[in-house]
């Protein structure tokens, strides 16, 4: 089963991506509201999930930085960011993440992202 | 040596002279008239011997006070100064000399003869002239002038030698205290662009291009000055003055400042709304999927869903354009001569792909490397918003648009026409069409964002737009978008 772990400020957001996720049968490993929460709960899990969703202008720590850092911690992680901001495209990827979409995504472009990363490396 | 020896040097002396020699009677008739006094005034010396050199060569103007100035020299009194008088040449034109005159008496002690040598000083009294005029000239416009006007000479010592009465409105400082304090001009500088002026002081070269200086005025307000200077050297190339104009730009400031913030203010409600909003669209539109996979919503309401799911679609493109506008809106504008095949073909291909369910045919006749324009990356855009509205018009589940280009008969621009098969434009229309385009007012429904966009981007490069029927007299038939570009020049 594809494990996903969702960072984003919005609490709307996690409702409905976990609504869909569970839904297609992945399962959603970890939830974090902020960068550095993410960082914190990345370095607990164990194993690591398979994809992680950023959002990019989160409080405390944003996604770019939160990026940077879980790629030094497992430099295998496959991230997708998800921002409505286009100009963090290329921040973004500089970073490490390996997808990036502009909000708002439709779901089959979103699991045409997760298929292509998880196929592909 | 005889008496006619002396008479013929003396006669040879005079007739050589390159000054006027005049010689008059007691009575101030003319007894002696060289030949620079023939050359200057056109008379001949036969046409004025033993008249009256007052009304023969004397402005009427001019003829009581030379009469004045003749009678005192025959009492005795020997002018202060070279009196300075004009004559009246044959051919009327007034001459300006300068004289030296001796008298010579005769035996019982009365004036005999009187000489006077002069000087044809006219061209040189023009030459003061005008130069009296300039500086009247000068003064007139530095006095009235808003700008300050001044010279400040740094050799051999640093003083104002001359600022203009606008310097009072401009710093509160009358010209007088300028004079004063040479140090005055350095003294009221904002702390913060000193070094901008000292620097100008060490090395008043670096001080040619117009430099903005925040001056603070005696009232304690501080105002914004932008100052154009001139260096003078002097014969050896020292720098010995600078003379410049220093205008108040405070308001122009104020106004630039406005700007700026305004449009920070804009940028920043364009990304807020642009950022917030589609994370809110986010949010309906994953929702809604949500639905649409579900097996236990009824089918009876799916189109519903559908079609609330292709307003949060249109909202989000909305922001987009409203992004893209903005974008081409603050970028600087920096044009290249650039092939006019691949943004029109990537544009063709993003229209392709925004209709999934249409099937769309663009034609069109243009080469790779065929035809040059004078763009930027903003020219796929324009391409991509007349094509996608015709696409977005074009009622038919199979759409047609042909693209044709050539050169004006000028060949100054690329015309390139966009016909479509879609239900046309009426004349009411096409007006309307085109007051949004150029009074930049956009209206969310139809086509207002995107040919607001084409406008926008036109008038970077210098272009124009026509609307037209792709029929002629049958608008219904389609409609024709010629687009001119200026022509990429080698």
């Amino acid at each position: 089963m594809v494990s996903i772990f969702i960072v984003d400020d919005d609490e709307n957001l996690h409702r409905v991506y976990r609504s869909f996720f569970t839904m297609k049968g992945f399962s959603v490993i970890g939830s974090a509201f902020d960068g550095a929460e993410a960082v914190e709960l990345f370095v607990t899990l164990n194993p690591k999930p398979d994809i992680l969703l950023m959002d990019y202008r989160m409080p405390i720590k944003d996604g770019v930085t939160a990026t940077r850092e879980i790629r030094g911690i497992d430099p295998a992680s496959k991230i997708i960011f998800l921002s409505a901001d286009e100009t963090a495209r290329e921040p973004a990827l500089a970073a490490g993440a390996l997808s990036f979409l502009v909000k708002p995504v439709k779901f089959v472009h979103l699991l045409q992202a997760i298929d292509t990363l998880l196929n592909k490396h | 040596m005889s008496e006619q020896s002396h008479q013929d040097k003396f006669q040879r002396l005079v007739e050589a002279a390159e000054v006027l020699i005049i010689g008059l009677d007691s009575r101030g008739r003319i007894t002696l008239f060289n030949q620079k006094c023939e050359e200057v005034t056109g008379y001949s010396r036969e046409e004025v011997l033993g008249k009256s050199l007052f009304t023969l060569l004397i402005p009427s103007e001019e003829r009581k006070d030379a009469r004045q100035r003749f009678k005192k020299l025959l009492a005795g009194e020997k002018p202060k100064f070279a009196p300075l008088t004009s004559w009246m040449t044959k051919s009327g034109v007034q001459r300006f000399m300068q004289w030296n005159t001796a008298i010579f008496m005769d035996t019982d002690g009365q004036v005999s003869e009187i000489y006077s040598l002069g000087i044809d000083i006219t061209k040189q009294r023009e030459a003061e002239d005008k130069l009296r005029y300039s500086e009247e000239l000068f003064r007139v416009l530095a006095e009235n002038a808003q700008d300050v006007v001044y010279l400040y000479s740094i050799l051999p010592e640093r003083k104002f030698e001359y600022v203009s009465p606008a310097v009072t409105k401009v710093t509160g400082y009358n010209p007088e205290e300028f004079y004063d304090d040479p140090d005055l001009v350095v003294k009221i500088v904002h702390p913060e662009d000193l070094p901008i002026l000292q620097g100008a002081l060490r090395d008043p070269t670096s001080f040619t291009e117009p430099s903005e200086i925040r001056w603070i005025r005696k009232d304690g307000d501080t105002i914004w000055t932008e100052q154009q200077s001139t260096v003078i050297p002097d014969e050896k190339g020292n720098l010995v003055a600078v003379h410049g104009v220093v205008r108040d730009i405070t308001e122009r400031k104020q106004v630039i400042d406005e700007m700026e913030r305004a449009r920070n203010l804009a940028e920043f409600l364009v990304d807020l709304m642009a950022h917030d909003l589609n994370n809110i669209n986010q949010g309906i539109m994953s929702a809604m999927e949500i639905l649409q996979h579900d097996p236990s919503f009824p089918e009876s309401l799916q189109g519903r869903l559908n079609d609330a799911l292709s307003q949060v679609e249109r909202s989000a493109g909305l922001i987009d354009s409203v992004k893209r506008f903005q974008r081409v809106d603050i970028e600087p504008v920096t044009l290249r001569r650039m092939d006019v095949y691949p943004p029109l073909q990537s544009a063709i291909e993003a229209v392709e792909r925004n209709f999934p369910t249409k099937s769309i045919l663009i034609t069109n006749n243009i080469r790779e490397r065929q035809y040059y324009v004078t763009a930027d990356q903003f020219l796929s855009e324009l391409f991509f918003n007349i094509l996608h509205n015709a696409a977005k018009f074009d009622r038919s589940e199979r759409v047609t648009i042909d693209v044709r280009a050539d050169l004006t008969s000028d060949e100054r621009f690329l015309r390139v026409n966009i016909m479509d098969h879609g239900p046309g434009i009426s004349d009411d229309e096409k007006a309307r069409i085109f007051s949004r385009m150029t009074s930049r007012r956009t209206g969310v429904r139809g086509t207002g964002m995107g040919l607001t966009l084409v406008g926008q981007i036109l008038h970077r490069y210098g272009g124009n737009i026509l609307v037209a029927d792709r029929v002629d007299e049958d608008y219904t038939q389609g409609a024709s978008f010629v687009i001119l570009l200026p022509k990429g020049e080698v």
